[in-house]
């Protein structure tokens, strides 16, 4: 079902508190803000099923970006990444 | 026949003196194929490498592997400078992290600042800042040359007092295993969550676990118990582990303030957020009362509830003051870079944690007087936890012009 950055939005602080407490969600506690109108902010990286389960639960999503895209583009950045985990024993 | 090895004008002498000799392969072009291999397999894996840093850094993020070769050819290249310090743990995957202390002259009576950089998994950068950082740093001590980054410029006796009256180190790659596991993910395996990953490598076995993991920034020896925003599931992002400390990782961290004393400042770089953050992180600061500190149990439960006065974090007023005050100058060399400001605020935000290494390092004064206090701080730089890489070099020039201004605030007069 993918996987996405998100902006999850919600009315109460326990509520944006729950999506990690309660949820065990990943998302960004450093991105979280308290909007004018007294609502709540939060990003986060969810898989889809997560974003129907959240909006079942009343939180307001919305999708920023596909965060596999994402993750595609930034690995042709690294200068070459080598092979996956190695055995490291012998060094 | 014999085998040999020839230069050109060796050919000519031994075809000159009656023998015949067959080619078999051209060296020159086999190094230079070998040269581009290993150039692009790890940029740094030779001295050669930090010469020509400028031109090979830009080409885009660095491996753990490249992190560590630049710092043992760091101090090759300057050993007047440099000293590598090999931390005494181990990670999970079995890799050796050092860190290196740069300083030059004889005065003894110095104070340390220590950086650190990518502990969470899916933060690249924060390990190229630091390297960019040392080798800027060094080479413009070396040639006696000012600092520039874009707009901010450090004067050649600045970058002097800086080497001369403090203690630099640098930590750039606090999770190696979890960054190599991030940048090596399988594009084709159908999801990134390889790519997203934020924690260590450790398998967890010894809790019966099959999800791998620990989340270092919540494993630090500050109100560690208190599970504000941690978790006791492996499974979770913000798993905490068995025990503060339980990590090599956070250990090793740890190793470099029980080794150093000196060390007086502290910077751990983390993104994303644009933000200059400062103690404390469980509840609200208040100056008021030092009864309400973390090390009092009659407070225990009722940290971290931001909707209640029942409890505010005790920080002394001019301990926030001067936090602060380093807080606001980072962020003016950092904007003085190219116009763009971060927010200095507390680290509690909205979202409160405990055992994260910056209060940890804060807290260290308090729980034992000996120890000398540590101004300390989190960055977060940048929009995203990797920007595009393009993206990432202006990064890197702002986040270290906020690097060198704080070692200037430490140093000079």
């Amino acid at each position: 079902m993918g996987y996405y950055i998100v902006r999850i939005l919600t009315d109460t602080w326990d509520r944006l508190r729950d999506l990690q407490r309660l949820y065990d969600l990943d998302v960004f506690g450093q991105t979280a803000k308290q909007l004018a109108d007294g609502s709540f902010e939060i990003k986060g990286v969810l898989p889809g099923e997560r974003i129907e389960f959240l909006s079942g639960k009343g939180y307001r999503i919305e999708v920023l970006a596909d965060a596999e895209e994402i993750a595609k583009e930034r690995l042709k950045d690294v200068a070459d990444p080598g092979s996956p985990t190695e055995d490291r024993s012998d060094q | 026949m014999v085998p040999g090895i020839l230069t050109d004008e060796e050919v000519r002498q031994v075809e000159a003196a009656g023998y015949t000799v067959e080619i078999v392969s051209d060296l020159s072009r086999v190094a230079e194929e070998r040269v581009q291999e290993v150039s692009h397999i790890n940029r740094f894996a030779e001295v050669a490498g930090l010469s020509g840093f400028e031109k090979r850094a830009v080409l885009g993020y660095m491996t753990a592997d490249e992190v560590e070769s630049a710092l043992v050819n760091l101090q090759a290249l300057h050993p007047d400078l440099v000293t590598l310090i090999e931390l005494p743990n181990r990670t999970w995957e079995n890799r050796v992290s050092h860190a290196v202390r740069i300083r030059a002259g004889t005065n003894m009576d110095r104070a340390g600042v220590l950086f650190t950089g990518s502990m969470h998994a899916r933060e690249w950068g924060g390990s190229d800042i630091c390297i960019n950082f040392l080798v800027n740093l060094i080479n413009a001590y070396s040639a006696s040359s000012a600092l520039t980054y874009g707009g901010k410029n450090f004067p050649a006796a600045q970058v002097r007092t800086i080497l001369e009256n403090l203690d630099v180190f640098v930590f750039p790659d606090v999770n190696p295993d979890g960054k190599h596991y991030s940048q090596t993910y399988n594009p084709n395996s159908g999801t990134s969550q390889g790519f997203w990953w934020r924690k260590n490598r450790n398998p967890n076995n010894a809790v019966g676990s099959s999800s791998p993991g620990v989340d270092l920034n919540r494993n630090f020896d500050f109100l560690w118990a208190s599970e504000i925003g941690t978790s006791s599931s492996p499974s979770s992002f913000t798993y905490k582990g068995q025990s503060a400390f339980s990590e090599p990782e956070s250990r090793n961290v740890k190793y470099l303030f029980d080794t150093y004393p000196n060390i007086g400042y502290f910077v751990d770089v983390h993104s994303y957020g644009g933000l200059i953050l400062y103690n404390w992180g469980d509840d609200n600061n208040q100056t008021t009362d030092p009864g309400q500190n973390f090390l009092n149990p009659a407070y225990n439960g009722k940290r971290g509830n931001l909707t209640d006065t029942l409890y505010g974090e005790f920080i002394p007023a001019q301990d926030k003051e001067m936090i602060v005050k380093l807080a606001d100058r980072m962020n003016s060399a950092l904007a003085a870079v190219r116009g763009k400001n971060y927010t200095v605020q507390q680290s509690v935000g909205l979202y409160p944690t405990s055992a994260t290494s910056d209060d940890y390092v804060f807290s260290r004064h308090i729980v034992n007087g000996l120890n000398r206090k540590v101004y300390a701080y989190t960055i977060e730089f940048g929009e995203e936890f990797v920007p595009p890489f393009s993206e990432m070099n202006n990064i890197i020039q702002e986040i270290c012009a906020a690097m060198s201004e704080l070692c200037w605030a430490a140093a000079g007069p």
